[in-house]
């Protein structure tokens, strides 16, 4: 048996060695985006801009570039233009974007969409829950730029799960975990395509049988988080994705379903996340605003109809 | 649970040691492995746990009662009880509403329109498999081939071995139940073998099988819109993905008996280098077509019988066959086929099994007549897949239709999954067809003698499987559906 332990443990190391050089040599994973501090959320070290890397094919290689807010955005977050309808997008790892290039984020195509008569600034967060979203909403949307729109996003089912999480998160402090993430490329890798992390957490939490029922019941949503958020917000969700009933009774603020199909693109593993997905997002937006009267009324858009 | 997921990566090995520290306790080591396969098989649905626990115990006390019973009409009542629960579970899980849709279109079709209702079954993982496994045993004892065991829980551990439970291989109770009642001993040669054959499987699932399923889905789904270069080109990639897929799991299923100190028989033996339809059955699913010739054929008169009767029971063979795999009459088209394609060999007195190597002349390649022998079984078996992949019998033969327009337009087929013409799946492939060729014709073999070089090797494979698989790519084995 010792044997066959000592031959495991060279077979994993000698793997390691093998995987870091080759992620480094054919580019399989990005460097870790680095993080600060912002307004008391975890977010991006502004103007940090470059290549996110996903998949031993490559199969998503895409450009981000971090604003001076902190956020994933071709835009700094510094005006509110009044001529056209200012919209605010807070949201998940979707919403936050590095599946797509920046330039085809939900808020771009919507400008293109809408030929530019709206201005959006999107507050995407992955692994953000409830509170940071609420946090995101006072200090960014509801108080600094007065949007007239704000749309809370539901797209990766995190939105209801949220709801039960507890406080905002904020940069750790540097652990030696966090050192070998950061500087091996195969770690990044494992955690990065095979989702090792994720997947354990799910895998002892579903054998664990101590643990705390995180049963989703309206009786444990958040409801206080939830009723931060005012008459100026919007959710959009995808229904396939979220049952809305059951967090209507908690919310008062409206909604709007994305109805329109995902069709494959260039990352046809998950619809959901390509720039098609994207795309039917901007179209939901641009639709629901074409249906309302601050849209048409908005200065910008005026001036198109004349 | 599947072998290819990250909660079988946590299960083996914690297994793995709770087993070997109990490695002075034959018992302890049985119900250890019952109770860890019927965890495995639980994580899928632990409701169909009760099939194999009745399964278990319908056999477990027919085989004792056969081992008493000196009557031969009663052993015989016994025999058919068992065959009858097994084959009557088997039957309304996974065919009720097939034969019920099939009589209900006959009747239509005269007229007469039958209101009968369909069951909405879940069709349990593996039930064909471990049925098949209960049934030999208890064939077998009938036979007196095999004493029945008293140990029940060496039986229930026969009966539910984790490693083949869900796909195979069929194992006979000849050669795998008395493994089970003898003490293992940890060889560590064995147990890295154990991890080669693991590590082999899981490249020819994940980097071969997972890496073409989107195209092969894709040409299938859309068959009438692609030229007829490339429904061929589909054709043959679906002969790779089942291949691979279906070889690649009964690679890993050795290898995890391996590692726990058992040996499952071969299952595939390089079929896609056989040299006629005969030598491919011999090499292709080992297991099952072993368990057809021996429970069926045989004592159906086999071969020994008139010309009439061998052909009828090569025809019965392998209808039934197809009926195994599906629910559908399309495998049993299929099945019917290849009994088509074996008939001829009955009259050209060929019908005998090649398990030789092949014979290489000084370049190391086969003779031109092998080799013309070896491509148009592989083309003639390709085609026969159609069927096999094909969701109805007329999608099969619309596809062979359009596959027959000979419109061989030069277009470059893309990937589904990134939109980029295939590239690495053909390199793969080539590489899979060489090392298959170079294992088939024992130029070298899959263990190593050096243990450097082993280790080099198992590295390589471990990181073909990290870095070869497709994010989001569905990892379902395509056996399990039977």
């Amino acid at each position: 048996m010792k044997h066959f332990v000592t031959y495991i443990l060279c077979l994993v190391l000698l793997f390691m060695v093998m995987l870091e050089a080759t992620t480094r040599l054919f580019l399989l994973s990005s460097d870790v985006i680095p993080e600060a501090n912002i307004g008391n959320n975890k977010l991006y070290l502004p103007h940090s801009d470059g290549i996110w890397i996903k998949g031993g094919r490559h199969e998503i290689t895409s450009h981000y570039k971090i604003n001076a807010q902190g956020f994933n955005s071709l835009k700094d977050y510094n005006s509110r233009p009044d001529d056209k309808l200012n919209i605010a997008i807070i949201g998940d790892s979707y919403i936050e974007g590095f599946h797509v290039d920046v330039e085809n984020s939900i808020g771009r195509q919507l400008e293109q969409l809408t030929q530019q008569t709206v201005e959006v600034h999107e507050y995407g967060k992955s692994s953000g829950n409830i509170v940071d979203y609420v946090q995101l909403f006072k200090q960014y949307t509801a108080q600094k730029y007065d949007y007239t729109f704000i749309l809370l996003t539901d797209l990766d089912l995190a939105f209801y799960e949220a709801a039960f999480m507890g406080k905002g998160n904020t940069v750790t402090k540097s652990t030696s975990f966090k050192n070998v993430y950061t500087h091996f490329a195969s770690i990044r890798y494992l955690n990065s395509n095979l989702m090792l992390n994720k997947k354990l957490q799910q895998l002892f939490r579903s054998v664990n049988p101590f643990k705390k029922s995180n049963a989703s019941t309206d009786s444990n949503l958040n409801i206080d988080a939830l009723q931060a958020f005012d008459s100026s917000c919007l959710i959009l969700y995808e229904p396939q994705r979220l049952d809305i009933d059951r967090i209507q009774n908690s919310l008062t603020i409206p909604s709007i379903p994305i109805k329109h199909q995902y069709i494959p693109d260039h990352e046809p593993f998950d619809y959901h996340w390509n720039s098609n997905g994207r795309h039917n997002c901007a179209l939901t937006i641009k639709t629901y605003l074409e249906s309302i009267d601050a849209f048409k009324k908005a200065p910008s858009m005026s001036k198109i109809m004349k | 649970m599947l072998f290819n997921s990250i909660d079988f990566a946590v299960f083996l090995p914690i297994l793995f040691l709770v087993y070997w520290s109990l490695h002075a306790h034959l018992k302890a080591q049985n119900i250890c492995i019952v109770l860890a396969s019927y965890l495995f098989y639980g994580w899928w649905d632990w409701r169909f746990l009760s099939l194999i626990i009745c399964s278990t115990l319908v056999d477990y006390t027919i085989g004792r009662r056969l081992g008493s019973e000196k009557h031969k009409r009663k052993r015989k009542a016994l025999l058919w009880t068992s065959i009858v629960i097994n084959l009557g579970l088997l039957g309304v899980f996974k065919y009720y509403n097939f034969f019920l849709d099939t009589f209900i279109t006959a009747f239509s079709y005269f007229g007469t329109d039958i209101q009968a209702r369909t069951l909405h079954l879940i069709l349990p993982v593996g039930i064909s498999f471990y049925t098949f496994q209960t049934l030999s045993y208890t064939i077998d004892v009938y036979h007196n081939k095999l004493k029945p065991t008293k140990d029940g829980i060496a039986f229930a551990a026969f009966v539910s071995f984790f490693p083949q439970l869900v796909a195979g291989p069929i194992e006979r109770a000849t050669r795998l139940l008395p493994q089970f009642l003898k003490q293992r001993v940890f060889h560590t040669t064995n147990a890295i073998r154990g991890i080669r054959l693991i590590l082999w499987g899981l490249v020819q699932k994940v980097a071969i099988a997972d890496a073409i399923a989107p195209s092969v889905n894709d040409i299938f789904a859309n068959y009438a819109q692609y030229p007829s270069s490339t429904l061929i080109l589909g054709m043959f990639l679906f002969s790779f993905q089942i291949y691979c897929d279906f070889n690649g799991y009964s690679l890993i299923a050795r290898g995890v008996a391996k590692l726990f100190g058992f040996e499952l028989m071969v299952n595939f033996n390089y079929p896609y280098f056989s040299r006629h339809i005969s030598e491919f059955w011999g090499k292709w699913h080992i297991s099952l077509s072993t368990w057809f010739r021996d429970y069926v054929y045989i004592p159906l008169g086999g071969s020994h019988e008139s010309k009439l009767k061998t052909i009828r029971n090569i025809g019965i063979v392998f209808l039934i066959s197809g009926l195994w795999h599906g629910a559908n009459w399309t495998f049993v088209t299929w099945g019917g086929l290849h009994a088509l394609l074996f008939l001829p060999l009955l009259f050209i007195k060929h019908t005998n099994t090649h398990t030789a190597t092949l014979t290489l002349n000084k370049w190391l390649l086969p003779s031109i007549k092998d080799v013309f022998n070896i491509l148009s079984t592989f083309i003639l078996v390709s085609c026969c897949w159609i069927f096999f992949r094909a969701n109805s019998i007329d999608t099969a033969i619309h596809f062979i239709a359009h596959m027959c327009r000979f419109d061989f337009e030069y277009i470059t087929y893309l990937n589904p999954y990134d939109n980029q013409p295939l590239g690495i799946e053909y390199l793969f492939i080539f590489a899979f067809i060489l090392i298959e060729y170079l294992l088939a014709t024992k130029l070298i073999h899959i263990y190593s003698e050096n243990k450097y070089i082993g280790i080099l090797v198992d590295a390589l494979l471990l990181l073909i499987i990290i870095t070869g698989a497709q994010i989001g790519a569905n990892t379902s084995f395509i056996y399990f559906q039977f």
